[in-house]
Parts: C-alpha cells; structure tokens; sequence
C-alpha cells in the first residue's frame, strides 16, 4: 500500500483519472479550478486509502485499481458539490449487449457480420464509420489505426470507443429493442 | 472467450467507461475499477482513456489560449507580426505579406499593385533565390514588376527562408538526446 502511494507512476495516473473526470463532469468550470480540484483530490484519495488500508484485502486484486475506486469516490463528492448531478438513469445494458453480440458475429463470421452491423455503419458519422470499419471489418490493432489516422494509440482508443458508443445508441433504437 | 471476443468485450467496457464519465455515473465506474481490480489488461485500458482524454485536452486548452493570444496580439497591436511555428515550405504570399507589414520606402506604385495581388498566391518559392533566376520565375508567371521590387522581394523571401530553416534546426536540436551509455 504505502510502495503504492510512493510509486510515481500510480500517483500520475490517479491524476489522470481526477482530470480525466474533471474535464467531463466540470467541462464548464475553468480549468485552472479544475486542475486545483485533481491535485485536491488526489491527496484525499491518498489519505483515504492510508486510513482504510486495513480493509484492503491482497486477495481481492490489485492495489492500484482499489485506489482508483477510492478517487472515484472522492471525485464524486467534489462533483457533487460544485454541480448538481441528475439521478442516472440504468446503463442500457441492453444495447451494450446487442452490440457486443454483432461485433463478435462481425469477427468470427464476416459472412453473417453483413446485416448485423450495416445497420450500424450506415447510420453513422464518417468518422465513426470509419474506426468501427479499420478495427471490426479489417481487423486491425489500435496501434496500426493510429498509424492509419496518423493520431496517436492512446487517442484512438478514445475515438473508438467514442464510435462504439454512438453505435450502441443505434442499438438501442434498433426496432424490438427496449432500450431508447 | 475467444481472443476476437475478448479484445470486443475490452473494448466494449472502455467505451462504457467512456460514456460513463460523460455522464457522470460514478456507480458504473466503480463498477468497471472493481472489474479492473480482477484484470490486469482492462486496468491498462482504462489508464490508456484517462491518457487520452487528457491528451485530447491538452490540445484544446492550446488552441484556446493560441486563438485568445493571437485575437487579442491582432486587436490591439495592428502593427505587431504574429510568427507562426511551421515547417512548411515559405510561399509567394508569406514573402508578399512580410513586405506589405514591412514596405521599403521609395517603391513605386506599380509595384505596391502587384504585391498586393501576390498576398493571395499560394505558389510556393523557386529552389534558386539567386536574383535573376527568381525575377525570371516571377515575371513569368505574375507579369513583369520594377527591378527595385523583385529585389526587395528577393531580401524578404531569403529572410523567411532562413527563418524557416532555423525553426527546423531548433526543433531537432529540442529532441531529447539518446541516453550516454555509462563508460567504464
């Protein structure tokens, strides 16, 4: 616990994960507020790990993601604080599903994939269109679509699940799916 | 699970992940870190989209600050040259901008005209500055100019070059240098 919270490399990505929050859940507040807040709360999430680390099991996994949990918190009551958070509605759970189901069929079988996922490729942005097809139709990594985009991995990895996400809208709305 | 289906399902959760910071729904964000406490390769990913939102952020909070700088520089100094960082190679209308902010006296009319029809000309310079063979190129393609001006124009178009050149030194000498192996 304690080589954890000395570890530069988790500290840094606990801060990535405050800012990365931040900038999503506070996009109108200004970002020096916002990087006062990450650093806040990366030192409350340090202390709260010190003081719960009894309850922190080795066998339940690996350190560095109970501290992320543990930030997730944090970062909510600072959210919580400044903005006044809508009750979520449940995750669509079952769209994820559904578009889970096609890629999969995408990738085992490109012959079925057809139906499947046209109705997703054609309904979407050119952009988004165009990852689903470099990663589900060509098969490719994320790095040889960043080579191909000229972007950098960790940014396509973003824009894809950017375009799986505007995918499972589709499936959601697909007709005989419950889910809006 | 087959591989196909487990790099879907890794990308599945990052996107849920994504959309779940969106939407600010820390309940299933908990939920996918306590599936990451369990998985190694789902931890990384979730790493890689903190990692890439903050990239996508960095970007925007420079061109915020670039556009705010530069509209403000263009607003209340008119006369103040905004330098612009590029590789790209100078053409006939850098050459014919940097005149137009910095006129050389006694140029005569005619040659002001065609200076300003050359701010729109997106040619780009002859490989050979040398005098006569840029007034050859020039006149030939934009019609012919006093002698003072072509070589005022020469003076100007050699500056950007070499200011081109030394933009492109600078960056290479800013790459970090290769680690020293340790000698004995």
């Amino acid at each position: 616990m304690h080589s954890a919270l000395d570890d530069i490399n988790v500290l840094r990505r606990l801060l990535a994960h405050a800012h990365g929050v931040l900038s999503k859940c506070l996009s109108g507040h200004p970002y020096t507020l916002r990087c006062d807040l990450a650093q806040e709360a990366l030192q409350e999430s340090s202390l709260r790990a010190l003081q719960k680390r009894d309850g922190f099991q080795q066998s339940s996994g690996n350190v560095a993601p109970w501290l992320h949990g543990i930030m997730n918190n944090v970062l909510f009551e600072k959210v919580r604080v400044l903005k006044a958070l809508a009750k979520q509605e449940p995750e669509s759970s079952a769209a994820w599903e559904r578009l889970a189901r096609d890629l999969s069929v995408a990738e085992t079988d490109r012959l079925i994939d057809r139906d499947a996922v046209s109705h997703y490729l054609g309904a979407l942005s050119e952009e988004h269109r165009q990852l689903l097809q470099l990663r589900y139709c060509d098969g490719l990594s994320h790095r040889e679509i960043a080579a191909r985009l000229s972007i950098t991995e960790i940014n396509a990895r973003v824009r894809l699940s950017r375009a799986l996400n505007a995918a499972r809208i589709l499936a959601g709305v697909c007709p005989g799916e419950g889910q809006p | 699970m087959k591989t196909n289906d487990r790099s879907t399902w890794l990308d599945l959760t990052a996107a849920r992940y994504l959309e779940a910071m969106e939407r600010g729904d820390f309940a299933a964000m908990e939920a996918i870190w306590q599936l990451a406490s369990q998985d190694a390769e789902l931890e990384t990913i979730l790493h890689e989209v903190h990692a890439g939102l903050l990239e996508e952020q960095s970007h925007e909070t420079l061109a915020t600050t670039t556009a705010a700088l530069t509209a403000a520089v263009e607003a209340h100094l008119p006369s103040a040259e905004i330098v612009r960082p590029s590789g790209e190679a100078v053409t006939v209308a850098d050459v014919a901008n940097e005149l137009f902010r910095h006129t050389p006296d006694r140029l005569p009319a005619d040659a002001h005209v065609l200076n300003e029809k050359l701010r729109t000309a997106r040619e780009l310079l002859p490989a050979d500055l040398g005098l006569s063979k840029l007034v050859e190129w020039a006149e030939a393609k934009f019609g012919p100019a006093p002698a003072d001006y072509w070589k005022v124009f020469r003076q100007a178009a050699v500056k950007l070059e070499l200011r081109r050149s030394s933009e492109i030194e600078y960056h290479l000498a800013a790459r970090p240098a290769p680690k020293r192996e340790d000698k004995p």
